[in-house]
Formats: structure tokens, sequence, C-alpha cells
């Protein structure tokens, strides 16, 4: 097995935990995102994530598979540690600045960077809370083309952004207020911690 | 995990977080430092600024200039013979034998030690002596400060290694105690830091970075612990109870008693046809080799090769060293492969991360600092539950010295290093280096209330430095090490010079110049 077969493997796993930390519902609600009523890709996304361990697992490739393991633990913690609003942000400014820089170079690629990012938003969008990806991709593809295609994509991405920062703004204000001992303990030791912490002395 | 009772999850708490907390600085000491050391080898070459322009390997044709050279040596130091390449790739050749010093009664290493060019079979160097009295490679001072203290935390032996053992037991310890009590364990899995200064901020990022760390966690510290036991403890702890002390008669027990010699000369047989059969065997390529008895009826070849594909473990290969036929594998203790001699094996794999070159050493690099990460959090968490206690205050400057003043040190004494490299003893001063830069930390950790802004930029500042003050001093240049294939230097510079950017740009960005820029900048 090669080096770069152990580095297509890391990838899938990340891909699945990607997935799986995009849609995972405690995430999503501490960091006020839209709650998804469904996950439709959870089980292929878990088997995607576990399976090349077993694989390398299966054939002993022993090496491969400590390196696959450290680097999913590893890269996993970083991936899932920066915060989905920053994703968010990122996501954001690359597909407008993909736009403005293939609009300058030749300027009817415009449309078609237009098109690609639109796909790819539908696409993302598709993958994480809903059901079919091509379907919801092309639909909504369709739609922002006959509404004036990259322009609106543009307007969309920004009005996107200033939300966000708004939301900033407004999460910076609200972490102002300290919380209260009896909150401090329920966060370290779960609900009704203080009413059990006074029992047990 | 619900199936404990609170107080029995109070209890466990404090078992987690004292026994991260009492000598939780010296742990992150050993982790960080260890995180780095990952890559001696690479350091060492980056610091001495040679390129090793050919393999790490032995190669195929070696036998003829190893005879040549061994004419010249006294049969008295044929007991044993150690051949490799150095880093720079000469080779190198190491004759000694074991005695005893008649007036201390300790043991003593005379020695050969021959290093010549591998092509041209010219001496390069040569040095014979006891192996204590030689003088030591002033380019490798620094690799080999950052090693020790990493080991034995720059201590005196033994008691280095016990308290290296002793921090690997407490982290084995946290960790345990960290399973337990984390109810929560794969739902918190996707939670990130939710950038709060409050309690549930260091919460998330301590829990975080445990959870995904943890089973590394484990096998970092076990294996740490038998390094820091096995030879300061272990053994004369064995020896007192079952063998009297004897650590000879333990050692005989363990590894098996050796053969009857016959030190009457015969013709040795070839060293190539020997490389060859065990690169055969092993599909890899032969990386040292060690003769017992050199140049006797006696004689014995133990071949290490690298690890198989797929193995983490490369056990060494016995051959006759008159008939060159293949004795069979040598196991680490015992005289047949067993789970024991297996486990021992791993160990070193396990723990250096270096058995499949820059990739596993990469990994490993980022679970250490990973790991630094847990341990500086959990201890910044413990200290944040407990602001209102002086004393508790005082510990959080010590870790914002410790977190930000170790890598501040380490960069100081690679500045000390390449300053006194042309002229001085590095050996003596790259560790007074780390004790100036040690001391510059505490000094603004304990007096300035902006003390993690200002280390960062310290560290910042020294990280852009180190790759300019390294080619000042007459290091290899980006363009030489391109064209001679050394691209440890190449990346150790960049890397330096990414994360110097890193932090002076992060230390022009504190918190609230950002909530500022956010509120103050207008909308297009």
């Amino acid at each position: 097995m090669t080096g770069a077969s152990i580095f297509a493997l890391i990838v899938l796993s990340l891909a699945g935990l990607g997935y799986l930390a995009a849609t995972d519902p405690k995430r999503r609600r501490i960091f006020k995102q839209s709650k998804i009523e469904r996950r439709p890709f959870a089980w292929p996304a878990r088997i995607a994530t576990f399976a090349p361990g077993l694989y390398l697992t299966i054939i002993g490739h022993w090496s491969g598979l400590s390196i696959w393991a450290g680097a999913v633990t590893t890269v996993g913690w970083a991936m899932v540690a920066i915060q989905p609003d920053r994703y968010y942000q990122a996501r954001v400014r690359f597909f407008a600045v993909f736009q403005q820089a293939t609009a300058r170079v030749v300027p009817y690629m415009s449309v078609l960077s237009g098109a690609l990012v639109s796909v790819a938003n539908a696409a993302w969008n598709g993958v994480t809370t809903r059901v079919g990806i091509p379907f919801t991709a092309l639909r909504t593809h369709g739609e922002l083309s006959s509404a004036g295609g990259d322009t609106i994509v543009l307007l969309e991405a920004r009005i996107a952004e200033l939300e966000h920062r708004l939301a900033t703004l407004e999460k910076t204000t609200s972490q102002s207020e300290a919380p209260t001992p009896d909150e401090e303990n329920s966060i370290i030791l779960g609900p009704h911690a203080s009413k059990k912490l006074d029992a047990a002395e | 995990m619900s199936f404990l009772s609170q107080a029995k999850t109070k209890r466990f708490l404090s078992v987690h977080g004292w026994s991260g907390t009492i000598l939780g600085l010296l742990l992150y000491v050993c982790i960080f430092t260890g995180s780095i050391v990952v890559f001696d080898n690479e350091i060492g070459t980056w610091s001495k600024g040679q390129i090793n322009e050919s393999r790490t390997t032995l190669g195929p044709r070696i036998d003829h200039h190893f005879r040549t050279a061994a004419r010249d040596v006294d049969r008295s130091y044929y007991e044993e013979v150690s051949i490799f390449r150095t880093s720079e790739g000469d080779m190198r050749y190491i004759f000694h034998t074991h005695d005893t010093d008649p007036e201390t009664g300790q043991i003593i290493e005379p020695k050969v030690d021959i290093t010549l060019d591998p092509e041209t079979g010219e001496v390069i160097e040569r040095w014979e002596g006891l192996s204590s009295e030689q003088p030591r490679d002033a380019g490798s001072a620094l690799a080999n400060f950052w090693v020790d203290l990493h080991v034995q935390l720059y201590l005196p032996n033994p008691y280095g290694l016990i308290l290296v053992g002793v921090l690997g037991m407490m982290m084995m310890a946290a960790a345990i105690s960290g399973i337990i009590i984390h109810s929560h364990v794969f739902r918190d899995a996707f939670v990130a830091g939710r950038g709060s200064d409050r309690l549930v901020g260091a919460r998330d990022l301590h829990v975080l970075a445990g959870t995904w760390g943890l089973p590394f966690a484990f096998i970092l510290a076990f294996t740490g612990a038998f390094f820091g036991f096995a030879t300061s403890v272990g053994i004369p702890v064995v020896a007192m109870s079952a063998f009297g002390g004897d650590q000879q008669a333990l050692i005989e027990t363990v590894i098996g008693t050796p053969e009857e010699l016959d030190l009457t000369p015969a013709p040795m047989a070839s060293l190539d046809y020997v490389i060859m059969d065990a690169t055969r065997r092993t599909g890899s390529e032969v990386s040292s080799i060690d003769i017992r008895n050199y140049d006797s009826a006696s004689a014995e070849i133990l071949v290490r090769a690298g690890a198989a594909e797929g193995s983490l473990i490369s056990t060494p290969l016995a051959f006759d060293g008159v008939t060159r036929s293949f004795k069979g594998e040598r196991p680490f203790i015992g005289q047949a492969p067993s789970l024991g001699s297996s486990l021992i094996g791993i160990m070193p794999p396990l723990h250096f991360g270096n058995f499949a070159g820059l990739a596993s050493k990469t990994v490993w690099l980022g679970m250490g600092l990973a790991m630094a990460y847990v341990t500086a959090t959990g201890m910044l968490l413990w200290t944040k539950r407990r602001q209102d206690v002086a004393l508790w205050q005082g510990f959080r400057r010590w870790i914002v010295v410790t977190v930000w003043g170790l890598p501040l040190a380490m960069l100081v004494s690679a500045v000390v290093f390449f300053l006194v490299m042309p002229a001085g003893d590095p050996h003596w001063w790259t560790p007074v280096g780390f004790l100036f830069g040690a001391l510059f930390a505490i000094a603004v950790g304990l007096r300035r209330s902006d003390a993690p802004e200002v280390l960062r930029l310290t560290n910042a500042l020294l990280c852009l430095s180190l790759p300019v003050l390294r080619h000042l001093t007459g290091g290899t240049s980006w363009s030489e090490a391109i064209i001679a294939g050394g691209e440890e230097i190449l990346v150790i510079d960049l890397l330096l010079l990414v994360f110097g950017l890193l932090l002076l740009r992060k230390s022009r960005q504190t918190k609230d110049e950002r909530t500022t820029r956010l509120v103050q900048e207008p909308a297009e």
C-alpha cells in the first residue's frame, strides 16, 4: 500500500467527519445554526470515517493504521475546533473572491463561475440539510440563472456576510454576562449539580 | 458516564484535576519538547548546516572499505563493532570493548571510532580512547540539548528519567479519570470552543482537545512512562526483588546466557553478501550492522533493516559471522520470539513515531502539540474555576510563563547556539541560552499584566530572526540546500518564518481590537 493510498483513506475519513460535524445537532444548536430535520448521509459518513481504519486493521498494515489514526484524530480535532461561522465566513469570502477574479480575467467566465458557485452552495446545503444533492443543486442553479445569474449570488453572499457580522456582534454583547456559581457547576458536572453536590457534602 | 454518582464524579474530577495540575508545568515541558524532538535528526541537520547528500542506509558494497579500516585496529577492540552512516552520509565504524575501571569499579568502554568517505574509503576522522572522554560533536549540541530536555528534563541520571516516568504515570491517570468523569464524550465530540472568556469556553477547549487526543494521550503516556522507568527503576527493582540485587543475573535470565566463545581467528563472511541476504528477507534496506567478536570463530553479525511494508517493528536478523548462514530473527528479549518481545519492540516506534519517515513524524508532532494544548488548557481551566483564590491566580501566571516561555527559551537556546557555534563551545552555551530565555520569560510573566502578548511577540521575532541568523553565521543557504537535496533546512526555515508571521499577526489582534474593528467598520 503506497503513501498516496493511505493519504486517500485519511481524506475519506476526514470527509466523513466533516459531514458529521457539519450536521451534528448539538453543534448546530450551540452555534445557533438552523435546525435540520434529518441527516440523510449520517450512516455513509460514519462508514466513511471508520471503514479505512477497519480495512487497514484487516490487512494488517499497522504502520498505515497508526498514521491514519493519528492523522484523523489530530486533523479531525483541528477541523471540529473551528467554529461553524468561521467556515461560513471563509466560504462566502472564497466564492466572492473567486467570482471577482474570474470576472476580471475573462468577462464571460463570470457567468460560468456564478453557476459553479451557486451549484457548490446548493450542493453544500443539499449535503448537509437535504436529501437530493443533484436535484437541489440543479433547482437552485436554475432559480438563480433565471433571476440574473452571478449578480444575485454576489449580493446573496454579501448579505450573508453582513448578517454573520451582526450575529457575531450580538453574541459578543450577550457574552459579557458572568455565569452564576450554579451555572458553572452545571457546566462542569451536568444538570442539577448544585443539589447533588450539597447532598454529597 | 451516568453510572457514577455525583459524589464519585466529584472525586474523579479531583483526581483528574490534581494529577494534571501537580507537576503539570513539567508535564507540559516534557510533552512540548517531545513533540519537537520527534524531528531530532532533521533539527541536527538544520543546526549543523551540513547536508546529507547521500543515503542513510548502508548500501550494497561496504565490505572492502571496512576490512581495510579494520586491519589498522588492534584486535582488543574486536569484541563489538557497530557500522552505520552518520547524518552527513559518511560511513562510521565503532570498534569497542567493555571493561571495568580498576580504580572506580565503573564499566568503561574503550573504543576506536573511524569516520570515512563511503565512496573513496578515505579516513575523515579517527579517534581512540575511552567513550566517556570522546569530544562531543559541536554541531549536534542544539538537538542533543532539546532531546535531553525531553528525556530527563536536563536533570542528572537517574532522577530525570524517574521524574519523566512519574509524569507519564500522571498523564495516564489524567487520561483515564478524564474518560470516567466526562459524561458526554461522543455527544460533545463536535462541539467547538464557544469563543467565550467564561468557564464554559475554557471547558469546551479542554474537553474537545482531550476527547480527540485521548487514545494517543494514553499511548504516549504509557510508552513514556515505560522509557522513564524501565532502566532507572524497573531493572534495579526486579534485580533486587528476584535476583538479590544481581543485575547481571537478571539480564542473563531475560536475554539469555551467552554461548561459550571461541575467539580463534577465522575468516569473516562478506558483509556485502549478508546485506544482500537481509535485504531480500526483509524487503527493506539495511540501516546498521553490529558484529560481535569480529574476526573469530564465534563471530555473529546482527543486521538491522527498516521495518517491512506495513509493519511497525523491525526485528534484527542474526547471521553467522564465518559461514554467513542465517541464524534467525533476534528478539528484543529472550531467545525466541514472544509476546513480551513484540511489546518491547513496539514501544519505540509508538513513542518516537519514526516508523514511516516524515509522514509518521509529522502526525506524531501534531499529536504531541495537541497533548501539550490539552495540558495547558486543563491547567487554565483548573485555575479559572478557582479565580477567587490568590494561590491559584499566582499559579495561573506560571502557566502563562511556561506555555509561552518554553518555546521562547528553546528559541533563545537556538540563537545562542548559532552565535557561539563558529568559535565557542555550544554544548555549554546552548543550555545557558535556554536559561537566559527562561529568566526573561519569568521576569515578563511575573511583572507585566500583558505578559502573553509580550511573550508572543518575542517568540514571533525570534522565529523570524533564526533563519537569518543561521544563514549569517555560515549556515547552508537555501539555494545550496535545494541543489544538494537538503529539504530539512529549507522546511525548518520556512516553518519558522510562517510561525513567526502568524504569531506576529496574532499579537496585533487582541480580542478587544477585533471587536472594535467589527463595530467600527462601516458597511460598504
